[in-house]
């Protein structure tokens, strides 16, 4: 037999005859062999398994723990986009204050108004109606034709009632079927005296909505617009102006 | 790193001002123009990066005003900022060379955006 053959016997595994063949002391010592291997196995899977579910309990702990952190992440990135949504009305206040009362010219106060109704607020079809002698009369307009606006007659209809100094917005009960598309009807007041009235019609058409920030800049004009216009002025009208209700 | 210039072309000190306390968030330098004419002129002198237009002016338009600016050879980008977001005025302000347009009344943060798309961050 060669060193080639030699080698293969010895590598060679033993067939069930040899086995058989074997002395039984040595089979008992491979079964027991086996047998050993075999209790190994199965306490080596009892540790994985234990092992996974550990890790199973663990995922899903840091699963709990990650959707707390993104419901707190979205909270967040709600009250920030609030927050920015605050400043930038606070903004357009503050750009509207100081338009109104940046000059102490009577007409400059007028397109100022008119500046921020446009550009603020976001309608191009408006009209002041200022405090005459004989009642109020159209004293700026934009986006309305003159033939088109209404007549003003205190007390009657939303914008009479406006020129008491009772303000009517777009949502606030019905919509007056003589002004279909009127949005807002605003006093222009300094102090307690109804100088003045603003009137609103059409928002722009790609402006979603009028909401609680443009009532908020209107409310403020009223305030502020009345007063500038009065004090600017040619001829004051001190205790002439209708007192609003 | 070198701050970031931007040309106001507008009549309304209203948008003027709205712009600017806008922008005072970035780092952005402002120059303003009030009609289209010097619109153009500032865009010469001052050699902005980025340029917001009104549309409706004295003296030029703001799409008059672009036109001016393409045919001297400035490409400085050009935002349209306009009352009319309908595609018409939208075609209108893309023919005449503008790169883009916003709506107004202005909203802060899409402003940015736009600005920040524009210049960077």
């Amino acid at each position: 037999m060669s060193d080639e053959e030699r080698r293969r016997a010895a590598s060679a595994p033993a067939t069930g005859e040899e086995y058989a063949a074997s002395a039984p002391e040595s089979l008992d010592r491979r079964r027991e062999q086996i047998d050993a291997h075999s209790n190994q196995l199965a306490r080596d899977l009892a540790a994985a398994r234990a092992e996974l579910a550990e890790c199973r309990t663990d995922a899903e702990r840091l699963r709990v723990r990650l959707a707390r952190f993104e419901t707190e992440h979205y909270r967040v990135c709600n009250e920030y986009a609030a927050l920015e949504q605050q400043v930038e009305e606070l903004g357009n206040i503050c750009v509207a204050l100081e338009r109104i009362h940046g000059t102490c010219d009577h007409g400059e106060v007028l397109a100022a108004i008119q500046d921020v109704v446009i550009n603020v607020v976001g309608s191009e079809e408006l009209a002041v109606f200022e405090r005459a002698a004989d009642g109020f009369a159209p004293a700026q307009r934009f986006g309305v034709e003159a033939r088109q606006l209404p007549e003003l007659r205190l007390g009657q209809g939303v914008l009479g009632r406006a020129a008491g100094g009772a303000a009517w917005f777009a949502g606030d009960g019905p919509q007056p079927p003589e002004h279909a598309d009127l949005t807002a009807a605003v006093p222009l007041t300094a102090g307690a005296e109804v100088v003045g009235v603003l009137a609103v019609w059409r928002m722009l058409g790609h402006k979603p909505r009028f909401g609680e920030a443009d009532r908020a800049v209107l409310d403020l004009l009223g305030r502020h617009a009345g007063t500038a216009l009065y004090l600017t002025s040619p001829q004051p009208q001190a205790g002439t102006a209708a007192r609003a209700s | 790193m070198s701050r970031k210039k931007i040309l106001l072309v507008d009549d309304s000190s209203t948008v003027i001002l709205m712009e600017k306390m806008i922008l005072s968030k970035g780092p952005y330098d402002i120059v303003v123009a009030k009609d289209g004419q010097e619109g153009v002129d500032k865009a010469a002198a001052e050699k902005p990066d980025l340029i917001l237009m009104d549309v409706m002016m004295p003296r030029l338009t703001g799409f008059d005003a672009c036109k001016q600016l393409r045919a001297r050879g400035n490409a400085t980008p050009v935002i349209l900022v306009t009352t009319r977001g309908e595609s018409e005025n939208v075609r209108t302000g893309y023919d005449a060379g503008c790169s883009d347009y916003i709506t107004k009344p202005i909203n802060g943060a899409d402003l940015l955006a736009k600005v920040r798309g524009y210049l960077g961050a």
